[in-house]
């Protein structure tokens, strides 16, 4: 079975192929509803209604009924015309005939609806032309109060056509613009009963209604006489648009749901707790399937599989985040945490809080559980903490400037993060940063991959990125402190914490002198890096700046002669990149006799360097002298001189322990 | 207690192991009695197992390197062993076949039992055991190799007393440019890739595989490699220390330099696009999904068919991935297709081999599927797939549903059953539980997804390898223009002739009506697969009829309704139709034209939905590449390049401009060129720097354009159904009111 290290398992993905098609039918079956409730809402004589009432019949307030009887949804017969118009039966035989038969009335040629038309004259004689749902004024006058009702031939299209020379309707027909429609002088003779007190309609029959025919012919005649174009039908518009902008919403609301579905079923995991102390892997070697799946979800090799189990190789490196036990299939690996904490470190309760100093926190590298990720989370929880404990009564204002609540001594990972929470919180507070922003991060060799575990961790705040570079994570948290106006102060040195939980005092080397600060709590987020430790060698002064305890950007080293001393995982990353360099001499000087630490991906390339003499070897070498060409070393083999432009000393770090001590912060014996 | 015959167990290969590791042996294995002409193994079956003869001769015979016909290897007796080759690498292709010469028996040993066996039993032998069989595989490469011819018996020998196995992953390195020259290769199985860097640059030089000896001058002067080798793919290579390789050269030089197979001539064509860029993957594909860039409409229905068709939610398929151009077998054009993330049906899967469980296996059609009943959810199979074609997918619950433990787990032990894993793997089965083929392709409208086989339908791949798979070119599109303009003549035709009398209106409704169902019965045929294809190329035609009874149903539409438009639901079904049919049509033009422009601002397909962090990617790539640069250079970036990038409407005028990215970055390069003089050649990063702002405007214009491509369907499915339910309400007033 070949190891298949570092490869990561492909996420199941639902990709927006898949997911869109929900939204799609929540956004039709939206529209359809819409559309349903409109109709409903809509008189149902407006929906069979073929166009909109006569103007006069609008204007006059004519309700549904008057002319269609109880049922407004079908065609209206005639009779109910004649309680208002009384009967004025034709004078055509034939129309009389059909009318008599019954399958003829009013309605037939006097459309009420869509087609009806005609003219008004004005009480001062003005003409006014009208459609069903629209007027127009035009010159010609008439005799002052007639209205007369012009037959649409589409009205008369069911027995008549138009177009024969011989039939009947062409005598009607009007010409040019009056083409469409027909004034049939002869039509219908007088009311044959006397009108209703003959008051309302007396003036339209008398001796000048056939001047007011001749004018009103004339008047429709007009070729300025033409519908206006905003006579169109507007309600299905409204009707149709509404029901889209229905379906539209939903379906933009829909896909909006399920995108803050998704985002808060990744988001809405339980917050991880911080963790405290050391968990190691357990393995049932009964069980276990010699998989491999935790040896590559791990991040630092602490698991290998040999005679096909899985053991725990380098219990040293153990993040304890348990990327591990999510991997395997079966169950048959579990973390187990120790019973009692390791040694050398400080000596904190269940909530980070050291036993020995009240009010002293403790967070990030220096608890001893390493990763970018688990100082975050430490940071977090410890801030939460802190600002907790404070009383409220004795919780100090934003603007007091001599005291604040937290004081947070660096700004690393652990360190920012509590600050953010602290800001959030609302806490007064201060970071002491004897550097920069994440130092240590920066000193991570050019684009060092900070690793991303291969499992979906809840995020922890705006300070993680899924994976990134370590230029793009320290560009990303100099985005942040400076977008959150974080109180951050570099290059502040701190020197001392005295005094006790609710007022310590906080004693520091600022670039203006000495200062003293006064907090209720205080954050230690110093991580283990500390101070590097020096190189114990004779230093010529000219040389003491070409050694250096950080590598930031091998590019720098182009071309040149650089020794490196120290084989821990930094050393190597520094040497694997210095080796990337175009005419890089690489000469690595190490006290031991063989790799005993670091992992084994950079033991393999740096391996690989060294076999292809890249990369020169030197174990159990000592550097014992630096002058500005020159590097001595002694070797199993003898002194040797090596020719440096500089000396990289990455021989790992010292905890500043005297700033532990002075702030009282016992460590748990070793 | 043992039944194999001594002859077997006393063999140099199983000699010293215990009772417990013989029975475990025994039970995994068998004894097999093969009369004589009968093959053990045949040339290219994968290899799992070791034999070991009982009694009989049988002679093991190989195509050497170079040779058209096989030629006799060896002859193994009682006590020799054959097919070693499995234990240097589980699932390696057999070199060579076997034939007893007589009636013969033969022990069958798993290779991952016998390790296993001799592992867990601590038998001191055991590497012993293991260093015997590799040097025997050992010896059947060497005399099957390009070499062969030029060595003698002796020679082998003395070869194999200084070789070493490496087995390699795809991507490992096995030398690189500059390190000294300290070996001789011999590839053993896979392929390797000949390359030179330049300036980080990869270029392929050569492929080589099976046989081929990898020896550069470098190894005759003992200096540094002037190429590097990486494997492909997982590759068995064979490292012969320099000195007896040059004594073997120096006595037969002509053999040698017959061997050397190296190609020296210039890099293959193109090969960061090329197909031959990444030959291995497309060497060992026996079905690729690939996709016609230039027709693909990113409607998603492939992926969203795969998600329904396997029931569970999790499409097997992701519209995301390399492109490629390739050349048609049949006709020799050239095509630009995107290889979708989905499995290619690997001639032999690392899936397959990786799997603890024996879960993935590979159907006599060459279909490689999971069986989930047998998953245990390591996720090995998505490790081992270099191309991430196997996902991690949560099992559907079924509570009463155990697995049965593992005979690995706990030898000898009583069985158990353990509860089911709660994550399952997932790959694209080929829709083998489906009649009619694969989903995805029955799914798509355009016809521009296909499964095919590489080594039958891509020219430059059928060539590379020497394929012998009948020709089969890539599948075209399906002509949809005759359809639509005839139904747009008709539809010209109706709308002249407006229906006025009743019998004519009612005829045209139901027409109207007719059509409208069988336009909205589209949704419908597309989602449940009632139309299924031959499996290699869908079969689209519904796609077509709905084109063309779109537009005949707009002609008829007219003549029905006249074109007044009345204030009643008749009107608003009118309206409803007007804005289904704009919709339609302006979704349809979309489709036609809209691909080929993508196609032209795109190095990668990607999902609508990575654009945006693609952008933010490309902009801190950007000011990466910046850092540590020089102040000209950052100088020519604030001025030119970052305005370029980020100009409001520049992906307009990419679109617009209709050239390709590679032109575009040559456009840019000259105007640097024209701004700086001489000056712009010393800048260093220019070139990277192009390219990356080139990509952060067509994303730009990717986004624009996918979304034009996407953003009519919705509107386009709305106005349907508030149609439809028009159409209902106009159906009951019309019947009502008669």
């Amino acid at each position: 079975m070949s190891a298949l290290p570092g490869r990561q398992v492909a996420p199941v993905e639902a990709t927006s192929d898949v997911r869109r098609v929900r939204p799609l039918l929540v956004g039709a079956f939206a529209a359809a509803v819409a559309v349903a409730v409109v109709l409903l809402a809509v008189p149902a004589g407006r929906l069979t209604s073929p166009g909109p009432l006569a103007r006069p019949h609008a204007l006059a307030g004519v309700p549904c009924e008057g002319c269609h009887g109880d049922r407004a949804d079908g065609p209206a017969s005639g009779k109910g015309c004649v309680t208002c118009h009384a009967a004025h039966p034709s004078t055509r035989a034939g129309h009389r005939a059909l009318a008599a038969r019954g399958a003829l009335g009013c309605p037939t040629c006097h459309t009420a609806h869509g087609g009806a038309q005609g003219v008004t004259f004005a009480p001062s004689g003005e003409a006014l032309r009208w459609w069903s749902d629209a007027e127009q004024s035009l010159p010609g006058r008439g005799p002052p109060g007639a209205t007369v009702a012009l037959v649409p031939l589409t009205a008369c299209a069911r027995c008549h056509d138009a177009s024969r020379p011989d039939d009947p309707v062409r005598a009607c027909a009007g010409s040019g613009a009056a083409a469409a429609f027909a004034v049939c002088f002869d039509e219908h003779q007088l009311p044959e009963e006397p009108l209703p007190a003959r008051g309302k309609c007396a003036h339209q029959h008398g001796p000048a209604r056939f001047v007011a025919w001749e004018a009103a012919q004339a008047v429709a005649s007009d070729p300025a006489s033409h519908p206006p174009s905003t006579a169109r039908a507007r309600a299905p518009w409204l009707w149709v648009g509404s029901s889209m902008a229905a379906g539209g919403l939903a379906f933009a609301g829909a896909a909006v749901a399920q995108r803050s579905r998704r985002r808060r079923a990744r988001e809405g995991l339980p917050p991880a707790a911080a963790p405290r102390r050391i968990r190691l892997p357990r393995i049932d070697a009964v069980r276990c399937l010699g998989c491999q799946a935790c040896v590559d979800a791990c991040p630092f090799d602490v698991l290998a599989v040999e005679r096909h189990v899985a053991v725990v190789a380098r219990p040293d490196e153990c993040c304890g985040v348990g990327a591990c036990q999510d991997a395997c299939p079966n169950g048959s690996l579990r973390l187990t945490e120790l019973g009692a904490p390791v040694g050398d470190r400080p000596r904190v309760d269940e909530r980070l809080e050291s036993l020995d100093a009240r009010g002293v926190f403790v967070a990030g590298d220096l608890t001893g559980v390493p990763l970018i990720r688990n100082a975050i989370l430490q940071g977090t929880a410890v801030a939460d903490r802190a600002v907790a404990s404070i009383p409220r009564a004795e919780r100090v204002r934003r603007d007091d400037a001599k005291r604040v609540d937290l004081a947070i001594v660096g700004a690393g990972p652990a360190g920012l993060a509590a600050a953010l929470r602290a800001e959030q919180l609302g806490a007064s507070y201060v970071v002491l940063e004897q550097w920069t922003i994440a130092a240590s991060v920066r000193a991570f060799p050019r684009g060092k991959i900070v690793h991303d575990p291969p499992i979906e961790l809840p995020l922890e705040g705006a300070l993680w990125l899924r994976e990134s570079t370590k230029e793009e994570l320290v560009a990303q948290w100099t985005r942040i402190v400076r977008a959150h106006r974080l109180d951050v102060r570099e290059h502040h040195r701190v020197t001392g914490v005295s005094g006790s939980a609710g007022d310590f005092s906080v004693s520091a080397d600022t670039p203006q002198g000495p200062r003293v600060l006064r907090a209720s709590r205080v954050v230690l987020a110093i991580g283990r890096r500390g101070t590097p430790r020096p190189l114990e060698a004779a230093i010529a002064p000219a040389a003491a700046t070409r050694v250096v305890h950080a590598l930031s950007d091998a590019r720098a080293f182009a071309g040149k002669s650089v020794l490196v001393v120290g084989l821990g995982d930094s050393a190597m990353e520094a040497v694997l990149a210095l080796a990337r360099q175009k005419g890089t001499t690489v000469t690595l000087s190490y006290r031991g006799a063989g790799f005993v630490r670091g992992r084994a991906h950079n033991i393999d390339q740096v391996q690989r360097l060294v076999a292809s003499g890249r990369v020169r070897l030197l174990l159990e070498s000592q550097v014992t002298h630096v002058d500005e060409r020159w590097a001595v070393l002694r070797t199993p083999a003898g002194v040797e001189k090596v020719r440096v432009d500089a000396v990289l000393a990455l021989l790992g770090g010292e905890p500043s322990r005297a700033l532990l001590e002075a702030a009282g912060v016992r460590l748990e014996p070793v | 207690m043992t039944s194999w015959p001594r002859a077997v167990w006393q063999s140099p290969w199983l000699r010293g192991l215990d009772g417990h590791a013989r029975a475990q042996i025994e039970s995994a294995g068998c004894m097999r009695s093969l009369a004589r002409g009968a093959q053990v193994f045949a040339a290219g079956e994968p290899a799992d197992a070791f034999f070991v003869v009982g009694e009989g001769l049988v002679d093991v015979r190989a195509v050497r390197r170079g040779d058209a016909q096989a030629t006799a290897i060896r002859r193994a007796v009682a006590g020799d062993a054959l097919g070693e080759e499995a234990i240097v690498r589980a699932g390696v292709a057999r070199a060579g076949e076997a034939t007893c010469a007589t009636d013969v028996v033969v022990a069958e040993v798993p290779v991952a039992v016998f390790r296993r066996a001799a592992e867990r039993a601590g038998a001191p032998q055991a590497a012993a055991l293991e260093q015997a069989l590799r040097r025997a595989a050992a010896g059947d490469v060497l005399r099957s190799s390009a070499l062969a011819r030029a060595l003698s018996e002796r020679d082998v020998e003395a070869l194999l007393a200084c070789t070493e196995h490496r087995s390699l992953t795809r991507g490992d390195v096995l030398f690189q440019q500059g390190e000294p020259a300290t070996h001789a290769y011999v590839v053993a199985d896979g392929m390797v890739q000949v390359q030179t860097e330049d300036d980080g640059r990869v270029q392929v030089r050569a492929y080589l595989a099976r046989g081929d000896l990898v020896v550069d001058d470098a190894v005759d002067s003992g200096g540094p490699h002037e190429i590097s080798v990486t494997a492909c793919g997982p590759a068995w290579v064979l490292a012969i220390a320099r000195e007896p390789i040059l004594r073997v050269a120096r006595r037969s030089p002509e053999a040698m330099r017959r061997a050397r197979r190296l190609a020296s001539s210039a890099p293959l064509p193109e090969a960061t696009r090329h197909v031959l860029g990444d030959l291995w993957r497309f060497a060992v594909a026996g079905s690729m999904l690939v996709i016609d860039d230039e027709a693909c409409v990113r409607c998603g229905h492939c992926a969203w068919s795969c998600a329904e068709a396997h029931g569970d939610g999790v499409s097997r398929l992701v519209r995301r991935g390399e492109k490629v151009t390739v050349r048609d077998t049949t006709d020799g054009s050239e095509r630009a297709l995107v290889i979708p993330g989905s499995c290619q049906h690997c001639k032999h899967p690392a899936c397959m081999i990786e799997c603890p469980t024996g879960a993935i296996g590979r159907d006599p059609r060459g279909q490689v599927f999971v069986r989930e009943e047998l998953c245990v959810g390591c996720g090995l199979c998505a490790k081992a797939c270099p191309w991430g074609s196997v996902q991690m997918a949560p099992r559907k619950p079924d509570p009463g549903k155990r697995s049965p433990v593992l005979a690995s787990a706990a030898p000898g032990a009583a069985p158990r059953h353990e509860p089911q894993s709660a994550a399952v793997a997932v790959k694209c089965d080929m829709c083998r539980d489906l009649d009619g083929g694969p989903a995805c392709v029955n799914a798509c409208p355009v016809d521009a997804i296909a499964r095919v086989e590489p080594e039958a339908a891509m020219a430059d791949v059928r060539k590379a390898v020497g394929g012998r798979a009948p020709r089969q070119g890539l599948p075209d599109q399906r002509v949809a223009w005759p359809w639509v303009a005839g139904a747009a003549v008709f539809a010209a035709a109706a709308a002249r002739a407006p229906a006025t009398t009743w019998g004519a209106r009612l005829a045209t409704g139901l027409l109207v009506g007719a059509l409208f169902l069988a336009l909205a019965g589209y949704m419908v045929v597309k989602r449940t697969r009632l139309v299924r294809g031959n499996g290699r190329s869908g079969v689209r035609p519904h796609t077509i009829a709905h084109l063309a009874l779109g537009v005949a149903a707009m002609g008829v539409v007219a003549a029905h309704a006249g074109a007044k438009l009345p204030p009643n639901a008749a009107g608003a079904l009118v309206v409803a139709f007007v804005l289904a049919s704009l919709t339609g049509v302006a979704a349809a033009l979309a489709y036609r034209l809209v691909p080929r422009a993508l196609a032209r601002v795109e190095r990668h397909a990607r999902l609508p939905e990575d654009l945006p962090g693609r952008a933010r990617e490309l902009d801190e790539r950007a000011f990466g590449a910046l850092t540590g640069r020089s102040d000209a250079t950052k100088a020519v970036y604030g001025r030119l390049l970052a305005p370029y990038a980020r100009a409001p409407l520049g992906w307009l005028l990419l679109v617009m401009r209709g050239a390709t990215l590679r032109d575009e970055e040559k456009r840019l390069r000259g105007r640097v060129r024209r701004l700086l003089g001489p000056r712009a050649e010393t800048l260093d990063g220019l070139d990277d720097m192009i390219r990356l702002v080139v990509e952060r405007r067509a994303v730009a214009a990717q986004r624009v354009l996918q979304g034009t491509l996407r953003a009519w369907v919705p509107a386009h499915v709305v106005a349907v159904a508030a149609a439809l339910v028009l159409l209902v309400v106009h159906v009951v007033i019309v019947a009502r009111g008669r």
